[in-house]
């Protein structure tokens, strides 16, 4: 369960690395405020849980394309380090504008179902099963989008070679713009999935980051099929962790590993070298 | 210019530089409000902490996100060593950069193995991670409830003066400014030793400076474990002066504000993030009413800043008086 929202919070992530070249630190703040939009659709406007999850997604998606255009496009042809700190901001603002609008308080709205359902033998919510097969069910879009249409084409030559691709004609502006959207949309789907399970509060994305740049390091940056595999591999580590082990030092031992991770293999365990 | 050009702008600035010092002991004798001493204590021991970060992001070009967890450590160190331990601050507070450092120097050697976008995401996680330590640690550190009650530095004797206590701002002013001081001869000594010309190879082109024959890796880890040493005698001061002590000292926030500190004063100089230190708490104070929407505003003064003034208020001021653009080395 927990595998699936770090899959696709660490897809969202990832396709944006690979086609900005930026390591978005706001990820996991864009990933609470696609929980709260939820939050608002189902509580002040009454919408049902579905249409929460697409408004909060089209929103996200929305958010994505202008924060790019914004905030993050004068700095392409600047020094790297200036994009990390402009992330950095982008994190006090939009946290902080949560915290002053929102308060501190958590809140949490109710899936579409409550049940308790029992497969071989184990119980579980009908929520975590709407959780998996969703997520599933998104990875694959995301998957055929990328690969089967013209525009997740063009996405992935820019990707591949930002250059080569505005030879060929494609705006790579747009693709940035697009791609910067579909992935905090992604973060927004993720977020209003695992919503009814844990809280919403502002802070609910510092965790949830901090576990998806894991991710994408383990996986190898800007490489999908990493993301997906490294986002099921942290959540089973993490629960794994969590029951047998310990509950209290679960996020040190796994940032722990990946300290030592990246002191054997750099680049991650599917990345390609980097320069 | 010529040798004596030279002379004269070196006694042009010694008397500047004596101006100053005179300026800043005078303080206290003439603001007399706890409240302002109080932000300027602040001031200093933020200074400190974005010297510190300066240190290895302006001269090494590391973006280290974890320099707030190291405070953070130095300031659970020194506090735990004196409240559990029942040792003086002069004794912990040693103790404690120390203890910083060498949890810089071991952790510093896995991360700093990483170039380009790793650095900074390894050393948020390792933020992150040591700050859950703090937080959940609970017999140790009080884990979210915090530190209380932690004593203020032990009076000195001196020969003349008698006992000098820490009880009062003012003597905290004093006590602050000279360990103000102190990081700025260890990282003047340091930068304009022959280390500090490697470190500004390896920020511009660290496969180049490697080429050259330089221990970048070497380098590197001394340059990030002084920097954390530094850190933590910000953190230990902190410790003292408040006297208790939350995990959201360690947090990956308090990190953000002494990277604000030092962009917004100007990154790879010297006087920089000084500036930045003093001008910012003022700010935050100026814009006390505005409640939560005050981070905000910081966070849109921290990109606009980016976008337009990429070396901060120094840069600016560079602009402004027409300077051809150099760094200070």
């Amino acid at each position: 369960m927990l595998g699936s929202v770090y899959a696709m919070v660490a897809l969202g992530l990832t396709l944006i690395y690979g086609i900005l070249n930026v390591p978005n630190f706001a990820h996991g703040t864009l990933y609470m405020i696609g929980a709260y939009f939820a939050y608002f659709a189902i509580v002040s406007f009454g919408a049902s849980y579905w249409v929460a999850l697409f408004v909060s997604m089209a929103l996200l998606f929305v958010a994505g394309i202008l924060l790019e255009r914004i905030v993050f496009r004068p700095f392409y042809d600047k020094p790297l380090i200036n994009s990390f700190i402009v992330a950095v901001g982008l994190i006090l603002v939009l946290e902080n504008t949560a915290l002053s609008l929102w308060g501190p308080e958590f809140r949490q709205f109710s899936g579409p179902s409550e049940k308790v359902i029992k497969i071989m033998g184990v119980m579980i919510t009908m929520q975590r099963v709407i959780v998996i097969l969703t997520a599933a069910v998104m990875i694959w879009l995301v998957h055929l989008f990328i690969k089967k249409t013209r525009l997740g084409a063009a996405i992935e030559a820019t990707s591949q070679n930002p250059d080569g691709a505005l030879l060929m004609g494609i705006n790579i502006s747009h693709m940035r713009g697009i791609t910067f959207g579909i992935g905090t949309a992604l973060a927004a789907v993720a977020a209003v999935l695992v919503a009814p399970i844990l809280l919403i509060y502002p802070a609910m994305g510092h965790t949830v980051i901090g576990m998806a740049f894991v991710i994408i390091i383990v996986g190898g940056m800007g490489s999908f099929i990493g993301a997906v595999l490294g986002g099921y591999i942290i959540g089973l580590l993490e629960t794994i962790v969590t029951s047998y082990v310990t509950n209290f030092f679960t996020e040190a031992i796994i940032f722990g590993l990946l300290v030592i991770l990246l002191a054997v293999k750099p680049t991650g365990l599917f990345g390609k070298s980097h320069g | 210019m010529d040798e004596g050009g030279k002379v004269m702008g070196k006694k042009k600035k010694a008397i500047i530089l004596c101006i100053l010092i005179v300026i800043i002991l005078s303080i206290p004798q003439i603001v007399k409000d706890e409240y302002y001493l109080h932000i300027f204590v602040m001031s200093g021991i933020w200074i400190i902490s974005a010297l510190s970060l300066n240190l290895i992001l302006g001269y090494a070009g590391q973006l280290n996100l974890a320099q707030g967890t190291f405070f953070g450590i130095g300031a659970y160190a020194t506090g735990l060593l004196m409240q559990k331990m029942g040792l003086s601050f002069w004794v912990a507070l040693p103790l404690g950069c120390l203890l910083t450092a060498v949890i810089g120097f071991i952790t510093g050697l896995p991360t700093l193995r990483t170039r380009g976008h790793y650095f900074p995401i390894a050393t948020m996680c390792l933020g992150i991670a040591i700050y859950y330590v703090i937080a959940r640690w609970d017999d140790v550190t009080g884990g979210a409830r915090g530190l209380f009650g932690l004593p203020r530095p032990d009076p000195i004797n001196l020969p003349v003066l008698g006992a000098l206590s820490f009880e009062s701002t003012q003597n905290c002013y004093y006590l602050v400014f000279f360990f103000v001081c102190l990081t700025i001869l260890i990282i003047y000594r340091l930068i304009s030793s022959l280390s500090g010309k490697r470190l500004i190879a390896i920020r511009g082109n660290e496969d180049l400076a490697q080429a050259l024959g330089i221990n970048t890796m070497r380098d590197k880890v001394i340059c990030f474990t002084i920097s954390t040493l530094l850190a933590g005698l910000a953190g230990g001061i902190f410790a003292s002066y408040m006297g208790s002590l939350m995990a959201e000292n360690a947090h990956f926030v308090t990190s953000f504000e002494i990277l604000l500190n030092v962009m917004i004063g100007g990154v790879g100089t010297l006087i920089g993030p000084i500036i930045g230190a003093i001008f910012l708490p003022i700010l935050s104070e100026e814009l006390h009413f505005l409640g939560g929407w005050r981070l905000v505003v910081y966070g849109i003064i921290l990109i606009l800043t980016i976008r337009f003034l990429p070396f901060g208020i120094v840069g600016g001021v560079r602009i402004l008086l027409g300077e051809r653009f150099k760094k200070e080395g």
